[in-house]
This record gives C-alpha cells, structure tokens and sequence, in this order.
C-alpha cells in the first residue's frame, strides 16, 4: 500500500474573501468556514480566530489540535467525518506549519496551553505554526459530552476544508510511506523487523457511545489487530483523550520506523490495540498484541507506547513481557509525571525505558496581550500556586504557574517531545 | 553582584586546625573570618564574597550529640546573618561528612539559608543528606581540595541567585534524586528506536527511566476464625464525607482521612461523595457500596459471620501516589487499625 503524503508549506494564514492557497498563503473564508461549522445543532455560535507565531498570544481551553489534510481519492475522516472507507493509500495534501485548534468552553482548566510566544514555544511545535482557533458556544442544557463529540467532529470538518484548498496545488514536497501486504514484506536477513503495538485508548475514561477513535468505532470490546501504518497517518485514528489527533497523522514513531526503513531495521508493521479496565482483558490483549507481532508481522523487536493515565501502564508492562517472552526484544515509550516517584508498575526484567519527559516540571509563562478561547482558567489541583482545586479562576492573560505537561504538545505520549529526564 | 555574599564556612576539628582525633570531643565552636581551607574559600569567592566566620564542632561531639551541637551551631550562625554556608569538603571522613549534611539541612530548613556541602559520594553523610542538600562529590583525596571548593561556590552562587542548576556531572552535585527535563538531542521515536536496535544486537544500553525500589512485604497469615475477627474497610478510591470537609486531594495523596461509621447501616450518597482524579467517580457517586462494601459487611455482623466491623473507614485517593506518601499513608493507617483491635482489613481499589 502506498500514500503520497503532498506536503504544501504554508508561510501565512490571513482572512480573506475566498478560501485558498496563494503563493504559500493560506486564505479563509471566515464567514464561509462558520457557516460550515454552526451546522453542527449543538453549537449556539462558531467563532474562527487566527493566532501566529511571535504574537503575544495565548490560545486556553485546547481539545484537540490537527493538521489541514484533504484525500484527493477518497474519504476523509472515513467512520468520524465521511461515510464509511478506507485511508492510507492514494494521494493526501498536508498543510505544513497550520494547525486547526479546537477549545472546548466547558475544558476550564488550566491544562491544554499553546503560547505562540515566550518559553512555551521552545517546547511544543505549535507555538510555532499559524492556528486557525476554533471556538464553538453550545446551545443551552446540551449535553457536554455530546457537546465536545461536536467540538471534535467540528475541527475535523474545519482541517478537511482548509486542506481541500491545497486540492490544486503542487506540493513543495512528497513524502511516499510503502509497505507491501504483511506476506511480502520482507527484507534482507541481516536487518532486524521491528514492529510498532500502539496501545490507541484507555477504557479508564470510557470513551462516549458516540465517540469515533478508529475508522469511527468507539473501541469499546476493541481486540488487538494489525492495521497498516498508514492508516495511522492517513485520517483513520483520533484520539479520545490524552493525545492530539495531530500526533497520529504525523505519528512519530511510525515516521521514525519508515525514515530507517530499509536502512537499519525492516518495518515489519503495527498492531493496534486498546487497554482495557479488567486485568483479564489486559491480560488477553497485550497477550493478543505480542502473539500478531511475533506470529503475523514476525517481529524480532517491538516498540510499544500508551494512551491514557497511569493505569496504562501496566498494559504496556504486560505487552513488553509477552513479547520477550515470545523471543522478541522490546522497547517503551512511557511518561514520567512526578519528579520525585518512579513509574509504579516497572517489573524487575523491563530495562528499556525511553521518556518523552516530566509533566510535573513547573513553568512560568509571561502574560499575553490576547487569549483566544475564554478570559480564565482554573489550574490544575495539585499546582503549586493553586492547592484548592477549581477554586481559583484565573485572568488568563496574566503571568501563569503551570505544568510543562500544561503546554499543550510539549510531552506526547506516542514520542513526540523535545525533552528527556534526568536524575538532578 | 551589588552585595557581597556573606558566607559561614563549616570545619571539623581537624580542619579548623584545632587538633586530631584527641581534639575530636570539642563541642561547637566560632571564630571570625576564614581558617585552613577557608581561605581557599576566600579566594573561590574572589570579590564576589566574604568568609564572615568559621564555625566547627569535634568530630565525636557532633556525633554524640547532633541536637545540640547543631542548636549551638545555628544559633551562632544567626548572629553572622550569612547568605550561604559551606561546609566542608569532608572527603571520606564519614563522623564530619554526616555532621555537614546535618548542618547543611538544618541551616536551610531552620534559617532559609542556602547551603553546600562538600565530600566523597561514598561518605555516609552523601547517602543520608544527598537528597535534601545539594553535595558536591569531593572524592576521597584532600588534593581536591581548592577545585571542590571551587565547584562548591559556584553551586551556593548560583543557588543565592536563584540560576537553575545544570546537571550533577556538569555541576559535581552528587545527584538528588528529583527527575528534572532537558532538552533532548534526539526525539524520543528516535531514541526508543536505537534502544532496541542496540539491544537487538546485544550491545549495552541504558533505560532512561530506572526501575523504582520497593520493599518486599510478607502477607499476614489467614484469619483462623472469622466469627471473632475484627474487620476494618479502607479503601484507596477516594471516598469522603458530602462536600470534602477535610479537602483531600483527588490525586497524589498526601494524607488519609478516618470516616466514622458506627451506627451506620448503608452510606447514603447524600451523606458521602467520591473524590478521585483515576477514573470516573459517577457509579461509586451514585451508590458508595460499589467502592466500599459496608452494606454487605453490617449484613455479615448481624449474622455473626464476622466478628465486628470497626467503627471507621479509612479512605484516600490514591491516583498518582508518590510511592514514599503511599508507604507513609499506609503505616499510618495500619497503626491506627492495630492499635485499635483490629484483624482483618479490607483493601477496596478502582
């Protein structure tokens, strides 16, 4: 299967009578793009705002962040936006360096900051890229659940629109992802096939009824499969909770397993999976996730990370046990919240650890002349400066106390981070 | 820097050049201005800093008696009204290595002074103090004596000025076991992906993260006789009082809290709420028994199947816990059930 990944690189984002690529500038249609958006009979109201790079800016209330992309030969989004369908092969335009941002009014904690200036951009990639900020009001009594499932549809609605504007326009540059059916998929001896199990949700937040994470499946009951990594990158994955759908369409590790391709290891495939709440389903699938890797892809290393609070991290745990047990090496990804407590869950024969870096590692932001998606905030309970939680609102333009983990894009938990621990 | 930073220099007996191992029994001492190593110290701070005073104590009489030396010895520090104080470097010498951790602490934590220590990473005094005071590894030779020093001021200068502190190589700190971030070379898919390629190839490699250490606890033995058996409910599911009286945190417990239960049949959930940030708190919000089963245990007493359930049900939420606060909040708990008669605990998680 093969994905023709256009990439148009965008150097502006500006309002303007016509929605288009001219010349690398992005031009939005504002009231053609709400009019899109206030379809949705959940929202009262849809505001579109433009944050860039250098502002004096604050974007608050982030739900979700994703990259503009439009499929030129099929559907978008298949099971969550569009029908049913299939992605990953074909022609996709990505816009680089814009990101649609999602707030969420009823998200009124101080969690899930982008600063597009100051020391929040040295540590996440979208303070550094043109965000079109999307800021929906609900209509009153609806339910806040539903209301966010609205948020989320509502930004995919928004990247398919902005990306279908790079319909006609040459790429600046294409990236090819190629992995032939799993069968023939194979490489020379000497490099060793490496597979990727993606843990894609915790059922300790049990997603809603409604809820589209894959192909627009809720993932509840989920079973560990194999699905192709382009699949991943191609529209067919959202995330609940825990992650931005961004870092699934441009997913770190499996671009990492495709830019060595061939060069120092074999990409032998992915297996998705989903952690579960019960130790027995836990147990059933990481045993499931190995037996695909060893048995279907014939891993001889495997590479896992999760999704989802500490509970996950027994998954990823059981995953790294069964597949050495099953004669497979295994590295993790897994977060580290606290500075001064250990991972809880670390049997004594896992040794290979990477981190994506520390949540809990206080950060002074400067105050901002603008905030886009509320006028305060709440911080977290256990923040130093706030010890009561939900108490104290906050004026969200001024100086703020956070977590790095409160920058939103800064730590992911699929690998997509700029830090690393160590011992101080 | 527009003050000059006023800095104690801490010294044994032998330093302080008052004699060896038949002096060790002096108790604390002062004296104005640098002695012995300080004025290597002195010259360490070059303009920026003045040795006020010397402080020392006897090896044995600190060791003997740690409270009131270091009484003595904060109380004459008060009077030199310092910003910093450096004690030693102790190289191996275990007696003044611990007698500087302690010094240093209790100067930090009693006065609000900043503090370096200086000694060996193998000195008792680095394994007690490392993780409460920063120390600056001396190794065990006294040539190092001018460079540690140096190394010493320039961590208190930083300290004073309040510049983050670089990493325990580049710094010489003997690492405090606080995880900090930085800034990577490399981003973690790529790091995860050369991890296993190494480790494929059977070549050394180091996880980023270490296992934590945990003590092994033996389980109790089986209760002989449930119809005399004392049975407690604690749970770590975050179950409190309507309205949170006490504020206990949804996560990173610190704390537990002892809910009174006597005379109570069934916990209505008008009269309690579930506070926990680990999963959704709806179902055990809507009818508590499906976190703490006191309903089914009042059952079990009334039939006399146990003994008698006590009169309190200890709760906190354990999402997040440090492991030292969990370790803590759990022999908290535990004296409480012992000492109160108790027998038999049952454990209700989510």
């Amino acid at each position: 299967m093969r994905l023709e990944m256009g990439l148009v690189n965008i150097k502006d984002v500006r309002f303007g009578s016509r929605t288009a690529i001219d010349d690398h500038v992005l031009f939005i249609d504002r009231q053609e793009l709400i009019s899109l958006l206030a379809q949705e009979p959940l929202f009262d109201s849809v505001e579109i705002d433009l944050a860039h790079p250098g502002e004096s800016c604050r974007i608050i209330r982030v739900l979700d962040v994703l990259e503009p992309r439009y499929r030129l030969n099929g559907p978008n989004f298949p099971g969550a936006l569009d029908g049913v369908g299939l992605v990953g092969a074909g022609q996709t335009r990505a816009l680089k360096n814009v990101c649609v941002v999602e707030t969420s009014a009823d998200h009124a904690r101080g969690r899930n900051i982008i600063d597009m200036s100051g020391p929040a951009t040295a540590y996440s990639p979208f303070g550094a890229t043109h965000n079109v900020v999307l800021i929906s009001h609900a209509t009153k009594g609806a339910d806040v659940a539903e209301y966010r499932l609205a948020v989320k549809k509502a930004g995919l609605r928004a990247a398919v629109y902005l990306g279908a504007a790079a319909k006609e326009v040459l790429p600046d540059e294409t990236q090819i992802y190629e992995l032939p059916p799993t069968a023939f998929n194979r490489g020379p001896q000497e490099l060793p096939r490496i597979g990727y199990i993606f843990p894609i949700h915790s059922q300790q937040h049990p997603t809603h009824q409604k809820e589209t994470v894959f192909y627009g499946s809720n993932v509840q009951g989920f079973l560990p499969t194999i699905v192709h990594p382009n699949e991943i990158l191609d529209g067919a994955l959202m995330f609940s909770y825990s992650a931005f759908t961004y870092f699934a369409q441009n997913h770190p590790v499996i671009q990492e397993l495709y830019r060595r391709h061939r060069r120092d290891l074999w990409f032998a495939g992915v297996v998705v999976t989903v952690a579960p709440v019960t130790i027995g389903e836990k147990e059933r699938n990481s045993h499931l996730a190995a037996r695909l890797a060893s048995e279907v892809l014939g891993a001889d290393g495997v590479i896992a990370t999760k999704i989802g609070g500490g509970a996950v991290d027994t998954d990823l745990m059981m995953i790294y046990q069964r597949c050495e047990e099953m004669g497979m090496k295994a590295t993790l990804i897994i977060m580290e919240r606290y500075p001064d407590t250990g991972i809880t869950f670390v049997p004594e024969n896992v040794d290979a650890l990477v981190t994506p870096g520390l949540t809990r590692d206080p950060i002074t932001l400067p105050p901002m002349e603008r905030v886009i998606g509320g006028d305060t905030l709440s911080l977290d309970n256990t923040n130093p400066d706030n010890t009561n939680p939900g108490i104290s609102s906050l004026p969200a333009n001024q100086e703020l106390r956070v977590w790095v983990g409160d920058i939103v894009g800064a730590i992911s938990q699929v690998g997509a981070s700029r830090l690393i621990t160590y011992i101080g | 820097m527009a003050e000059k930073i006023r800095v104690v220099h801490y010294l044994n007996q032998f330093f302080a050049q008052i004699g060896g191992e038949e002096k060790a029994d002096i108790g604390p001492g002062f004296k104005e201005g640098p002695i012995g190593p300080g004025r290597a110290l002195q010259q360490s701070l070059a303009g920026n800093g003045e040795v006020v005073a010397t402080l020392f104590c006897g090896d044995n009489y600190f060791a003997e008696h740690a409270k009131d030396a270091t009484e003595e010895l904060l109380r004459q520090m008060t009077r030199c009204k310092p910003h910093l104080l450096i004690a030693g470097p102790a190289f191996e010498s275990g007696r003044y290595g611990v007698a500087c951790g302690a010094i240093c602490k209790a100067a930090q934590e009693r006065l609000g002074i900043y503090a370096v220590a200086g000694m060996d990473q193998e000195n008792a005094g680095a394994a007690l103090y490392c993780k409460n005071v920063y120390i600056i590894n001396s190794g065990d030779s006294i040539v190092r004596m001018v460079p540690t020093l140096q190394r010493m001021v320039a961590v208190g200068v930083k300290l004073l000025q309040g510049t983050p502190l670089g990493r325990p190589e580049e710094e010489g700190y003997i690492p405090r076991g606080i995880k900090r971030n930085a800034f990577a070379a490399k981003p973690p898919a790529e790091r995860a992906v050369d991890m296993l390629l190494t480790k494929i190839r059977g070549e050394p490699f180091k996880s980023e993260i270490a296992a934590p250490q945990f003590h092994h606890i033996k389980p109790a033995s089986a209760l002989r006789d449930l119809s005399s058996a004392v049975i407690a409910l604690v749970t770590d599911g975050g179950l409190v009082p309507e309205g949170n009286p006490e504020r206990m945190e949804p996560g990173r417990p610190t704390r537990f809290t002892t809910i009174p239960v006597d005379g109570i049949d069934r916990l209505d959930p008008k009269q309690f709420d579930v506070v926990h940030s680990g999963y959704d708190t709806a179902f055990a919000n809507q009818d508590p028994h499906r976190l703490v089963p006191l309903d089914v245990m009042r059952e079990l007493e009334q039939q006399g199947i146990i003994g008698k359930l006590h009169e309190s049900i200890h709760a906190t939420g354990g999402a997040h816990a440090a492991v030292e606060n969990a370790t803590r909040i759990g022999q908290g708990i535990a004296d409480r059930l012992k000492s109160a008669g108790v027998t038999g605990v049952i454990l209700t998680s989510t």
